[in-house]
């Protein structure tokens, strides 16, 4: 069956962008597993029926009907496939490839790396961090995208207690 | 691995993750731009667009424009912040953004990397799923864009608001779609324009159904259906007007239907469409019986006494009327049709007007020899008319005795040239 023109599935008068299947249902673009999507909307439903003022967009609530009309769409690939048209992909924080980096330096720095003695490994804390702060600079501020996580350095250079509770 | 060889992993691994975080972290920016708010500044969920956010993403597009993911924030963002100006009545600016956003989004449904993702995104949705799916809503991604404003058509002149509607159809004009799709979109623009047109005949209001239809021929001279359905209006006025009482409006009407009947009787895809060619033979038949009516007239009246000259400029005329018209359609009508007999009666009837202002030299005071030279070109004239009559319609009444006056009064002028030459 072929796919519904995404854009036309409501009134003319209303812009179709504000009130997407991802955001209604407060779902990330990204989810893709079956699972996480039914427990995601089903938490969404949750908070919807609890208190129907809970999750507004643009000052205008969004109720366990529409909630359910998301589910529809988002529960069927093609029609979510279509949906994603219409919603902007997720931007995370670009620093899992420097984390994998800081895990390679860290693992340096152990006393059993068989490094050269001549060799100072400090400098990679001071160069690590000074990327993490170069990239903090600038962003706005409050970052919304970066949580504890991506804050926190990873041993050896930033809280070995946070980063083990992590 | 030895140490030194660890580190020179480390730094060309570093150095690629370190480049790549300074190319993404700026969208990490339009993201927060992005954000809805509550009042503790809390973020509640992405918006469509922010005016900082456009920024934002212009000035990373600009450093990259092959980024697709970019590439697609931007459509997103300028097709949302058009529709909401579209919404607010901010109908030039809506018009620059919708077309900003048909750019981006004819990017993205010519870039293979996009849809590539999205497929592969969609088999981790379900393993099984149908990618076929996806290559039809890229297939038809510009046609569902374009669909937004010729519903914005639709509403627009719903609204009676033409202007308005107007911008949206310069937007499918010009936009770079294949043509069947383009003709698609047209019909359905064509659809929505004239979708008033039905109620506006039924409650007599023809001149108001013409100008809906000619506002859309205005813009494409050529629609055959816009040619069929102008047509169509004017027949059904036509067929409201008396030839006896109203002729000065038929007059008028032939004015408005002439130019569409015209363009649709050399049309080049006329013969494809039945519907039109009926349309053309419908109109033209019911215009040339108009003027037929008058000459039914004329022959009655032209025992009694002789026909004033006035009377016989102004006949000529409805006659030339009805003959154009019956010439225009002649070729396209099916057998049987009434048209070629009627065209004939016309043209018989000027041959017969032409014998009676013949009579009228005749009895004129001026030299014999200027009165036989207008009597012959007189005749010539109805002997072409005649000709053409009898081609049309050989077996017809009044065309046979025509020819049989017209023979006469020939023999007549041609007795009167041997005179004045023995003379």
């Amino acid at each position: 069956m072929a796919i519904s023109n995404p854009w036309r599935q409501g009134s003319l008068l209303k812009n179709p962008y504000y009130r997407t299947a991802f955001r209604m249902a407060r779902v990330p673009r990204e989810i893709v597993r079956y699972r996480t999507l039914v427990q995601m909307i089903t938490q969404t439903k949750n908070v919807v029926g609890r208190d129907p003022l809970a999750h507004t967009i643009k000052s205008e609530p969004v109720s366990e009907t529409d909630v359910n009309a998301a589910e529809q769409i988002l529960l069927n690939p093609a029609a979510r496939m279509a949906e994603e048209l219409l919603h902007h992909a997720t931007e995370t924080t670009p620093f899992d490839p420097l984390r994998a980096c800081l895990r390679t330096a860290a693992a340096l720095l152990q006393p059993d790396n068989q490094a050269p003695a001549w060799v100072n490994y400090r400098w990679l804390e001071l160069w690590a961090g000074g990327i993490i702060e170069d990239g903090l600079a600038q962003l706005p501020v409050p970052p919304v995208s970066l949580g504890a996580r991506e804050l926190a350095l990873i041993p050896p250079f930033g809280n070995r207690e946070g980063a083990e509770n992590g | 691995m030895n140490a030194t060889r660890a580190i020179r992993n480390l730094v060309r691994d570093s150095s690629l993750a370190l480049r790549e975080a300074q190319e993404r972290l700026p969208l990490v920016g339009v993201w927060d731009d992005l954000q809805e708010r509550d009042a503790a500044g809390t973020a509640r969920g992405p918006l469509p667009y922010t005016d900082a956010a456009i920024r934002r993403l212009t000035e990373i597009h600009n450093r990259n424009p092959d980024d697709i993911a970019v590439v697609h924030h931007l459509a997103i963002a300028h097709h949302a912040r058009a529709w909401d100006q579209e919404l607010q009545g901010r109908s030039q600016p809506a018009a620059r953004e919708w077309e900003t956003a048909l750019g981006y989004w004819r990017q993205i449904a010519s870039t293979a990397e996009f849809w590539t993702a999205q497929k592969a995104k969609l088999h981790a949705c379900q393993a099984d799923a149908d990618a076929a799916e996806l290559d039809e809503l890229r297939r038809n991604l510009l046609e569902h864009l374009l669909t937004i404003h010729v519903d914005f058509v639709r509403h627009y002149i719903e609204g009676n608001q033409p202007q308005r509607a107007a911008a949206h159809i310069e937007l499918v004009r010009r936009s770079r779609v294949p043509p069947r799709e383009k003709k698609r979109l047209v019909e359905r623009i064509f659809q929505a324009m004239t979708s008033t047109v039905p109620n506006a005949c039924a409650a007599g209001e023809f001149r108001a159904a013409l100008q809906r239809v000619d506002s859309f021929l205005a813009l494409f001279p050529d629609h055959l259906s816009a040619l069929r359905l102008e047509v169509e209006i004017c027949d059904q006025w036509l067929g409201k007007l008396s030839s006896q009482q109203q002729w000065d409006e038929i007059v008028v009407l032939d004015k408005c239907a002439w130019p569409p009947a015209e363009c649709l009787a050399r049309h080049m895809e006329l013969t494809t469409d039945s519907l039109a060619v009926m349309a053309l033979v419908s109109i033209a038949t019911k215009f040339v019986d108009r003027a037929d009516d008058q000459q039914i007239n004329f022959q009655s009246s032209i025992g009694e006494q002789q026909p004033s000259p006035a009377y016989c400029d102004s006949l000529m005329e409805q006659m030339a009327l009805g003959i154009r018209w019956g010439r225009l359609a002649c070729r396209h009508c099916a057998t049987g049709s009434q048209l070629p007999n009627l065209l004939a009666h016309c043209l018989a009837c000027r041959t017969l007007i032409r014998l009676v202002q013949g009579k009228e030299v005749m009895e004129g005071n001026s030299d014999i020899r200027v009165r036989i030279r207008a009597i012959d070109n007189l005749l010539q004239q109805g002997e072409s008319d005649l000709e053409e009559a009898i081609r049309v319609a050989p077996l017809d009444n009044m065309v046979c005795s025509v020819k049989e006056l017209q023979n006469g009064s020939k023999d007549e002028i041609n007795k009167a040239k041997q005179m004045l030459s023995i003379y």
